[in-house]
């Protein structure tokens, strides 16, 4: 049975989003630390890929459009909500959040300049490369080796030697938790 | 997991810098590897059929924004429209009835969304509320205290992107009214406070939770200010929000 272009492109997209939506989930939670934040902006985006998937499945990274869109749509909310309170203090997302990172890497990735945690989230935790990550963000390749360099530099100070042990510990129990579920 | 082919060691600093970077870049990897997307698929088709439908949209709003600025300027000079302008009939123009359907519908323009639930207290001298951060959540409460404080309120409870029920119509002529002065951010940036004395006569504040089915606390907040009763038809924080 022949199928039209329409159920092909849904065939697409939907592999597509089955592919990359964790991939792109822990970039823009990465780069926003927020979890729901995220969430919200992750769905937005994917929707709009949807829309144009056409356009976007000739993309030479569509993950990293659906990120880089989520992540223009965020200051685009954030421009909106700008003369709001935040409301992070003395609230633990920690309680909704199914598997939530270790806080102190968190916190070491909100420790970070805004472009500093961009470039970690597409280069690491969406496995970009470089030039890929550089024409997303619009600067150039040697930009993002020094942001990550930087940034890196900024995490192992944040961390620790020491207490990179005890992360690796606390993600595998969540590895295992997930397994286990 | 990082892909140690094409993370270049010049990415990194020096043989040292790289074996460590690459190793923050592992560990990094690994924290977030518990994190899976909790949104699903038909949600992701829901929010792209609305999206075409508005795309779709576009250009008879832009017919009828440019009819409402043509109009408007017929009624400034005086011109042959004017006098029924005057009377407040407008002048017919294509898809007017559509226009007078999209207006009735409110839009917060000063919505104010947070991302926890609050703790609340009165100051008895003032009547201001103060609302803090806390997990701790109750509609009842918040609704109870913002009246006695005087405040006439309309408080909601909605999953995210579940749209309004199709028998909910939103009282004509209800928009929204600027929150400025009625809803105060504290210089610690970690609450805020209504002020009913400087709620316009008849205006309602709006106050709505966004909530995932099964999720023990909100995930936002919203706070808008409206001219009139909504009747419990104030428009949904998740469609306002779509940019």
């Amino acid at each position: 049975v022949r199928k039209s272009g329409v159920d092909h492109d849904i065939e697409d997209f939907a592999e597509f989003y089955d592919r990359a939506r964790d991939g792109c989930l822990r970039a823009v939670y990465a780069a926003t630390g927020d979890r729901h934040t995220a969430e919200e902006l992750t769905a937005e985006a994917f929707a709009r890929a949807c829309v144009s998937w056409r356009k976007v499945r000739r993309h030479p990274a569509p993950a990293a459009w659906v990120v880089r869109t989520a992540l223009n749509t965020h200051i685009s909310w954030w421009r909106k909500r700008r003369r709001e309170v935040t409301w992070t203090e003395g609230f633990d997302p920690a309680g909704s959040d199914p598997a939530p990172p270790d806080p102190r890497v968190l916190a070491a990735l909100k420790a970070l300049p805004p472009r500093q945690r961009e470039v970690v989230a597409l280069r690491i935790l969406l496995d970009l490369d470089t030039e890929t990550t550089a024409r997303e963000l619009g600067v150039s390749p040697g930009t993002v080796k020094t942001h990550l360099s930087r940034a890196l530099a900024a995490l192992r100070a944040q961390l620790g030697p020491e207490r990179n042990s005890t992360i690796a510990d606390h993600a595998r129990h969540t590895d295992e938790k997930e397994l286990a579920r | 997991m990082i892909d140690n082919d094409r993370h270049e060691a010049d990415d990194m600093n020096g043989p040292s810098g790289s074996s460590a970077d690459m190793q923050t870049a592992g560990l990094l990897s690994s924290a977030f590897a518990g994190v899976s997307a909790g949104h699903s698929a038909e949600r992701v088709y829901s929010r792209a059929r609305a999206l075409r439908r508005r795309h779709a949209a576009l250009p008879a709003l832009a017919v009828l924004g440019a009819g409402a600025v043509l109009s408007g300027m017929a009624f400034a000079g005086g011109g042959a429209t004017a006098p029924t302008a005057a009377t407040g009939v407008a002048p017919k123009i294509p898809g007017s009835q559509r226009a007078r359907t999209a207006a009735a519908v409110p839009l917060l323009e000063d919505l104010h969304v947070q991302d926890a639930a609050f703790d609340i207290s009165t100051d008895t001298t003032t009547g201001v509320v103060t609302v803090t951060p806390k997990q701790a959540f109750n509609p009842g409460e918040l609704q109870q205290i913002l009246t006695a404080a005087g405040i006439r309120n309309d408080i909601q409870v909605f999953a995210p992107g579940v749209p309004s029920p199709a028998s909910c119509t939103a009282p004509a002529g209800l928009h929204s009214l600027n929150v400025a002065g009625v809803v105060v951010s504290s210089p610690r940036g970690s609450e805020f406070s209504f002020d009913p004395s400087a709620m316009p006569p008849g205006s309602y504040l709006v106050v709505e939770f966004i909530q995932a089915p099964g999720a023990s606390s909100p995930m936002g907040v919203g706070v808008g200010l409206l001219n009139a009763d909504p009747h419990g038809c104030a428009p949904q924080l998740a469609s306002i929000l779509q940019p």
